[in-house]
């Protein structure tokens, strides 16, 4: 089953401290993030790929949705 | 267990600034006060202003106040203060007198928090040689501290932030990246040599000697929440001539440390907002990777000075300034003729 985390409404950086600490304890599989700042999803795209992770984006209004795999 | 000075707070140092677009727009619809004794006012965001009371005195007059950047408070009290002095600096002025200005939570168990950040803030007021003469106080749940400060400079020294001059040099006094390694401390993640790295230039006053004083200086500013790029673009753009600025990317110290932070989505959003509002200014010359870049707009809380100075008396400046303990002071690029929508080269 997919691992997801809400990391809206925290504000910088806890959004890509949180991610970054699941992504470190799951080590491998799916983790679905919502987030709620352009500046959060950035930083935690960023952070994904630079630790060896996939990140794929849909934005849903004004929120985003962040499928990152390994 | 008491809450970390950090924790406290949403938006830290410098990057807590509104956005300056809107800032622009609310400054606009204020009444312009024309005084022929005000040698600096709003018209060229100076870094204070200044009031010629005669032909041999001014009065420097500035107010700067930051939310926590750290989570020590006596340095954070230091970090504040150097901060807010660092606007006299910038105009040629010594600091005279300073007023406390301090946000605080009205909770007796943070108490001791306070009077340490307090403490911080009068050392680096008699450091500087100045005085602190009083104070006001507002009870908030998200502590802010800072001065304002009384300074002087003769009327005729003064050193504006808006007049290089084609063919001057640029020097940056302080490394780059305090703003990302604050966004690291407040993550968490930040390590110690880093954060001490960090703390060591915000808290150094940016005081110039009076030999360099003496140098023919043509523009000064302290580069602070709009990041370098931002800081030059209003260095040139203000000018009101058709300047540029050629910047060696390679000469722009940064602190280490701060590109692996990065990395690690260390970004601050005043970071990224003030790409927004100023990359159309920049033509990239070579391949920058996203860290290199980034850094240029990093708001910056007590900042390096930005100096563009006659080419024939850089070399004369940068022995003095590492003489004077600004040991990682570089010429970053020089001031150029431009009149191309992008004018900051970054080569």
């Amino acid at each position: 089953m997919n691992q997801s985390i809400d990391v809206r409404g925290l504000s910088c950086p806890l959004p890509v401290v949180a991610v970054r600490n699941k992504l470190l304890e799951i080590k491998k599989g799916i983790l679905e993030v919502l987030v709620d700042t352009g500046t959060s999803k950035d930083n935690i795209t960023r952070m994904a790929v630079n630790i060896g992770w996939r990140v794929e984006e849909r934005e849903e209004g004004e929120e985003y949705l962040l499928t990152i795999s390994k | 267990m008491i809450e970390k000075l950090m924790q406290m707070t949403r938006a830290s140092g410098c990057a807590a600034k509104i956005n300056p677009k809107d800032l622009e727009g609310f400054l606009n619809k204020i009444k312009q006060f024309k005084d022929k004794r005000l040698l600096a006012g709003f018209e060229h965001n100076e870094d204070a202003a200044v009031y010629k009371l005669d032909e041999n005195t001014g009065i420097v007059f500035t107010l700067d106040l930051i939310t926590p950047i750290v989570n020590d408070p006596y340095i954070f009290g230091q970090i504040a203060a150097t901060n807010s002095l660092s606007d006299v600096f910038a105009m040629g002025g010594k600091p005279l007198m300073a007023l406390n200005i301090v946000c605080f939570p009205e909770e007796k168990k943070k108490y001791n928090l306070l009077n340490k950040i307090l403490k911080g803030g009068a050392d680096k007021v008699a450091e500087a040689g100045g005085i602190l003469a009083g104070g006001h106080s507002v009870n908030d749940k998200e502590p802010k501290y800072g001065l304002a400060v009384v300074g002087l400079v003769d009327p005729k020294k003064v050193i504006y932030n808006n007049t290089p001059e084609a063919g001057n040099f640029l020097i940056l006094t302080k490394p780059l990246g305090v703003g990302i390694i604050s966004t690291a401390i407040k993550g968490e993640i930040a390590e110690k040599k880093v954060i001490d790295k960090a703390v060591f230039w915000m808290t150094k006053l940016n005081k110039l000697s009076k030999e360099l004083l003496k140098l023919n200086i043509h523009s000064l500013t302290d580069v602070t929440g709009f990041g370098l790029i931002g800081h030059l673009s209003e260095m040139i753009l203000l000018s009101g001539k058709e300047l540029g600025v050629k910047v060696s990317i390679k000469d722009i110290p940064v602190i280490d440390g701060v590109y692996n932070y990065i990395n690690m989505g260390m970004v601050s959003k005043g970071a990224m907002r003030n790409q927004k509002i100023y990359s159309c200014l920049v033509e990239k010359n070579i391949n920058l990777s996203f860290e290199k870049e980034i850094v240029l707009y990093d708001p910056q809380t007590s900042g390096g000075l930005l100096i563009s100075i006659d080419p024939q008396q850089v070399e004369k400046a940068i022995n003095l300034l590492h003489k004077e303990g600004f040991a990682e002071s570089k010429i970053i690029g020089e001031v150029i003729k431009s009149n191309n929508k992008e004018r900051i080269k970054i080569c």
